[in-house]
């Protein structure tokens, strides 16, 4: 964000055009279509977006955690300016929880749950930092305690059933920072928690991303979630980024009607945690044969007929951090028009019943 | 704790009837005097064989009703004594004939066992983590083929291969010799009956692996940059062996059944080979006896898998 | 439906073959007129092995064809394989020549008293059992009575020697046998399981712990070590055998019951000898060039038995009728694989005793269909009030051993043969045990059989004469001819070859005209041996005389090396 600073002219990972294919039996699923992005490090994104939106498979793809039967990965990812695209799993293995590493959606079924504590946390410090048992022992001991385990100890040598699901999300975390990362992703860190221990894990990753100057990858379908978390925050939708702004900025002058849609869905404190976005209607695009036009045309309300036949580039704002592919954006005179005539429609609507 | 007591009276019940059944079957369907005096039993007419059939009648109670012997049989039975042998010559007591021929059966028993878990977990393994590619459709085809064929063929094609033109192994087994030479005696037998079974676990546990590596902490475990080998081995295995355990226990049972076949054509005389003959001798102590401790050994497989389970898995854990 | 196909350690089975050997089994003809007695027309020279000095050490092991249930010779059934086994650990009183002789072995003489029915045997001093217990008059005369007194063995023993005192005591060394009947062949009868002599404290202990009849002491060329039923029974030198040197440092006798694998083991080498009578497994043998076989079929013949004592086969012209139905060339063609030779009698055309014009009556169905009718015209009844005949066919059951395949095809041919010629078969497939059993009680019409492998005819006796009828018959088709008898009891007393030989015609023209035995074939016996084997057929007396080395199955591993 500060052109002097040196750290922005190499950024830690860089994503250029990055395509992510399912071949399926249906055809072709275009998960991730074209993506590109750079984060500094010690910097934080967030990717928000629906279900479906490939937000999850971005992450993935990134890690290059995906199954390689039938996958079409194309692009550029630069990792510490190395090519990360065309690595073997092996020369992965390397990368993974040692520069790279992720915490997933579910503490549930994401640990292994005949396995002791103690062991998954040492497993990676063994294989990557050649600790002994007992100096993995000890070191997880520690991670335990950063991560705010009372009685670390006895932990260890406990299963993960014997632990409720903020605690394992804990331990999750402890085993993505066992190693000391440069970059981590999580992945829906805390949908599958209570709305109490969201806010406490949240907090938990973004406290150890700054103490250990890490770069955060998280991946959200809650805008909520990344509000006080990220730095920059890239909505995506059908396989692509539709709007990328630094976070407050993002907040205060977003310009596509789906982040506008995204912020209206943000779930109140009282809401179960897992109420989609409800209130945007329609379903999210078929990926095996996306729409003509802008992805997102069939569900806009302010979608006019240029948006049904063609695609919409990312559109630079005034603040160059701030991209957004809309022919029509919030602000823009037909938006303005078109809201006119949405409110003047629902006030008809609200009085035809009287008709 | 009432588990363990229902567990108990079932066992002995089942011991109990199976007991009586065969004990039934085998008095009411052959003649016991017959197998032990041969021809004699039918000489009545004769003084001195009818003096020595009453003899045998009274020594062998075959004079009292069958409730009854029936009843002496089980006392004598839990006590340790198992009678004696009808059809060997001086009629030595049946707990010798045991006791020199269970180690080799149990032997050949833990070997094979051993071989098909050896042989079915990394073949399971490698299958599973080639789902659906060539490599695991051969290995399908050829585990259909090792369950689709008799025991008593692979046996010979065994031996025919490493026996005969390979010259790997021995033709025949030696109670004299070493034990490690009987190791390897036993060994193409013990193969015999292994690889039938391994295909039978690996398919069971293959099935289960795949379910298992679809899991999410196994793409943790991924994540954290172990090897596949390692993710398969220390994190898919062991959640993926509870039907695995379940089956190789029971199956324990049906390796008892494959081991009287392939004792018979490896000729070891183990437990397996002592029941055919005893069957075909009419020899009812030994019979009963072999048949009342496979069913005990059966009962306490059983037992066994129930503790295997709660070890395995922590969860099952009270 | 023979015995010979299937493993016969059944102490029932044994009631049969114990008796063919323990009141059989000598040389083939007692005057040696011809060729040495193992020499069979059909065998290779026995008499040229491998050249060489003997040299002590290695172990033979020899594959028989079937377990024994024990080794104690005055109550265990011996059949072949018991035999195999007992040749190793015991020594007989006599031994056959190779001249055909019986000679004294363990006896320093065996001498007849005028009358031919008291026999004085005296035996060699200082010999020692392998328990230590000195080989003395007593020890045999406690065989004598233990084996009198067995409930299985005895039947073939009691009906010959008087109920009191038939073995005495004369001194340490000297005892006479006290015989019921004149017999000049009563040496051949002490070279068999009779003959054999174990040690008196085992037989004591035995009695005691029956599980000792599995661990045998005799006098042995080897001692006992171990025994393992079905798997293997190992004997070690005896170095202190007083006949001489034994050359092999052990013998392993391993069962193996089917005979495609003993001899795949012979071939392989995991064997050293075996025997067999399979006639598939004598083609394969003869044609190994290094593998070294002494064949014979100068013992047992397999025939089919008629029982006489019940309707209808108590009707001579039924018993007629269905030998003359019999295919018995077929028989051959099926089940002999050019291996086995037709028999037309006790003997084979190389004996002394063998008559060229006595030949067995089969495959002539129109001439049984004709008796058949005569015999059905009659209207007879059988004990149990049925008819023994229906529709003009004669009523009758023919029973073989089961399951078999062999046995299932035998059945197959012989019921075509027979209900076209006149009879109503009935099959009855019986386990083993109980077909002998029925066999001994004379619960039976027509059954197949082996027998008379005797290599002096007169020890066959047992199974013809009129005494051996009762109700364990051990003369089973329970024909009794009181001319027979005499002749029988004439042949062992003949005092000439050429008289013996006279006599014996007229008993194989009475056994022809009873009807009650249709030979089938001469049984052919293998002793097979790989090219390290050697020195079989230098067995000999420690007077020098040479000893017969192959006698239905079995051979001597005195003069046995291994290079």
């Amino acid at each position: 964000m500060n052109d002097s600073d040196p750290r922005t002219t190499t950024p830690l990972l860089e994503v250029s055009d990055l395509k992510t294919y399912f071949r399926t039996e249906r055809g072709t699923v275009k998960a991730v279509d074209g993506v590109s992005f750079s984060l500094q490090r010690g910097q934080s994104l967030g990717i928000v977006g629906e279900s479906g939106s490939g937000k999850t498979v971005l992450s993935r793809s990134i890690m290059g955690l995906l199954g390689r039967t039938n996958l079409i990965r194309e692009g550029s990812i630069k990792f510490n300016g190395q090519e990360l695209m065309g690595l073997s799993v092996k020369e992965m293995r390397s990368i993974w929880g040692q520069e790279m590493s992720m915490i997933f959606q579910d503490p549930m079924t994401s640990l292994n749950p005949v396995m002791k504590i103690g062991r998954q946390i040492a497993e990676p410090l063994m294989l990557h930092l050649g600790m002994n048992k007992s100096e993995a022992r000890l070191t997880a001991e520690k991670l335990l305690t950063d991560v705010r385990i009372p009685e670390p100890q006895r932990r260890l040598n406990q299963y993960p059933h014997e632990l409720s699901g903020g605690m394992r999300q804990r331990v999750m975390i402890a085993i993505a920072l066992a190693c000391g990362p440069t970059l981590l992703f999580a992945d829906e860190p805390t949908t599958a928690l209570d709305v109490t221990v969201q806010a406490e894990i949240l907090h938990l990753i973004n406290e150890q991303r700054v103490d250990r100057n890490m770069s955060l990858i998280l991946v959200t379908h809650n805008i909520g979630v990344v509000a006080g978390n990220t730095d920059v925050i890239a909505v995506m939708y059908g396989g692509k980024i539709v709007e990328k702004a630094p976070t407050k900025t993002l907040f205060s002058s977003y310009k596509m009607p789906y982040t506008e849609a995204l912020m209206r869905s943000i779930p109140k404190l009282r809401q179960a945690s897992h109420t989609r976005l409800a209130t945007i209607p329609g379903r999210p695009p078929d990926m095996v044969n996306p729409p003509l036009g802008c992805n997102f045309a069939p569900r806009c309300a302010y979608a006019r007929p240029k948006c049904l036949v063609e695609e919409p580039g990312l559109t630079v704002t005034e603040n160059p951090e701030h991209v957004y592919a809309c022919f029509y954006p919030v602000g823009s005179p037909e938006y303005h028009e078109r809201k006119l005539e949405l409110s003047q429609r629902s006030d008809l609507l609200s009085t035809g019943g009287q008709n | 704790m009432k588990f363990w007591m229902q567990r108990v009276a079932m066992a002995i019940l089942l011991l109990l009837s199976v007991s009586a059944l065969t004990f039934g079957a085998m008095n009411v369907l052959g003649d016991p005097l017959f197998n032990i005096l041969g021809p004699l039993a039918g000489d009545v007419n004769n003084p001195k064989s009818a003096a020595l059939i009453e003899e045998v009648k009274a020594k062998y109670d075959l004079d009292k009703p069958l409730p009854v012997r029936y009843v002496k049989w089980l006392g004598d039975f839990a006590t340790g004594d198992m009678g004696v042998q009808f059809s060997t010559d001086g009629q030595p007591p049946v707990s010798g004939l045991i006791k020199e021929r269970i180690p080799r059966t149990i032997t050949l028993l833990i070997m094979a066992q051993l071989l098909a878990v050896m042989i079915s977990i990394p073949w399971a393994a490698i299958t599973a983590a080639r789902a659906g590619k060539r490599s695991d459709k051969i290995s399908t085809m050829n585990s259909f083929f090792l369950l689709a064929m008799p025991n008593f063929a692979l046996a010979i094609l065994l031996k025919y291969i490493f026996s005969l033109k390979l010259g790997w192994f021995p033709l025949t087994y030696k109670a004299i010799d070493p034990y490690f030479e009987r190791l390897r005696q036993i060994f193409l037998a013990a193969v015999t009956i292994a690889l039938p079974a391994a295909a039978v676990y690996q398919r069971l546990l293959r099935t289960d692996l795949i379910t298992t590596l679809q899991q999410d902490f196994i793409l943790m475990a991924r994540a954290k940059g172990l090897s596949r080998s390692r993710v398969i081995f220390r994190h898919a295995i062991r959640p993926s062996m509870f039907s695995f355990i379940t089956v190789v226990g029971l199956n324990t049972g049906g390796l008892i059944g494959g081991s009287i076949v392939v004792e018979t054509v490896f000729r070891i005389p183990g437990i397996g080979s002592s029941l055919v003959e005893s069957v075909l001798r009419e020899d009812f102590p030994v019979v009963l006896a072999i048949v009342i401790l496979i069913a005990l050994a059966f009962v306490i497989i059983n037992v066994l898998v129930d503790i295997l389970y709660s070890i395995i898995d922590p969860r099952v854990r009270r | 439906m023979q015995i010979t196909k299937t493993r016969r350690y059944r102490a029932a089975i044994a009631v049969g073959l114990t008796f063919a050997f323990l009141a059989a089994s000598c040389g083939s003809d007692s005057e040696g007129t011809e060729a040495p007695t193992t020499e069979a027309p059909t065998s290779e020279a026995p008499t040229t092995e491998a050249p060489g000095t003997p040299v002590a050490g290695g172990t033979l092991r020899y594959g028989v064809e079937a377990e024994t249930d024990g080794l104690n010779p005055t109550s265990s059934a011996f059949a072949v394989s018991a035999y195999v086994m007992g040749n190793a650990v015991f020594d007989t009183l006599t031994a056959l020549a190779a001249d055909g002789s019986a000679v004294p072995n363990l006896a320093a003489s065996l001498t007849p008293s005028e009358d031919l029915k008291d026999w004085t045997l005296v035996l060699r001093p200082g010999i020692k059992f392998h328990d230590g217990t000195d080989l003395n008059s007593a020890a045999v005369k406690a065989n004598f009575d233990a084996a009198y007194a067995a409930p299985l063995v005895g039947l073939a023993v009691r009906p010959f020697y008087p109920t009191e005192n038939a073995v005495e005591i004369v001194d340490d060394l000297t005892l006479i046998y006290h015989l019921l009947d004149a017999n000049l062949q009563f040496p051949h009868a002490l070279r068999s399981q009779l003959g054999m002599v174990a040690s008196p404290t085992w037989l004591a202990a035995a009695l005691e712990d029956p599980t000792l009849n599995q661990a045998p002491v005799g006098t042995g060329p080897f001692k006992y070590e171990s025994r393992t039923q079905d798997s293997v029974t190992r004997f070690v030198r005896n170095e202190d055998w007083w006949g001489g040197e034994v050359w092999l440092d052990a013998i392993e006798i391993i069962p193996v019951v089917d005979p495609a694998t003993r001899l795949e083991l012979l071939q392989n080498g995991e064997l050293d000898a075996m025997h067999t009578t399979e006639t598939e497994s004598l083609a394969a043998l003869r044609a190994d060039e290094s593998i070294f076989n002494i064949i014979d079929d100068n013992g047992e013949e397999s025939f089919l038995m008629i029982n006489s004592a019940n309707a209808p086969f108590d009707d001579i012209r039924v018993r007629k009728a269905i030998t003359l139905a019999t295919p018995r060339l077929e028989y051959n063609t099926l089940f002999g694989n050019g291996e086995a030779r037709l028999a037309d009698q006790r003997f084979t055309p190389e004996s002394p005793y063998y008559d060229e014009t006595i030949k067995q009556e089969a495959d002539d169905p129109e001439a049984a269909l004709a008796l058949v009718a005569e015999y059905c015209a009659d209207g007879l009844l059988t004990a149990d009030g049925s008819p023994t005949c229906t529709d003009g066919k004669v009523n009758m059951e023919w029973q073989y051993t089961g399951p078999s395949v062999v046995g299932q095809r035998i059945t197959d041919l012989f019921n075509a043969s027979w209900a076209a010629a006149g009879f109503n078969v009935t099959n009855d497939e019986l386990a083993q045990d109980d077909h002998i059993q029925q066999a001994a009680l004379g619960q039976y019409n027509v059954i197949g059989w082996r027998q008379f492998g005797a290599y002096q005819p007169s020890n066959d006796n047992v199974w013809l004469l009129c005494r051996t009828v009762g109700g364990i018959s051990l003369n089973w088709p329970r024909y009794c001819d009181e001319s027979r008898d005499t002749l029988l009891l004439a042949a062992q007393v003949a005092p000439t070859i050429e008289e013996e030989v006279s006599i014996q015609k007229q008993i194989s023209q009475n056994l022809h005209d009873a009807y009650t035995y249709i030979f089938l074939q001469h049984t052919v016996w293998a002793n097979s041996f790989t090219s390290a084997v050697n020195g079989t057929c230098d067995v000999k007396t420690p007077e020098g005389v040479a000893l017969a080395c192959a006698i239905n199955g079995t051979t001597a591993f005195t003069s046995t090396w291994m290079s």
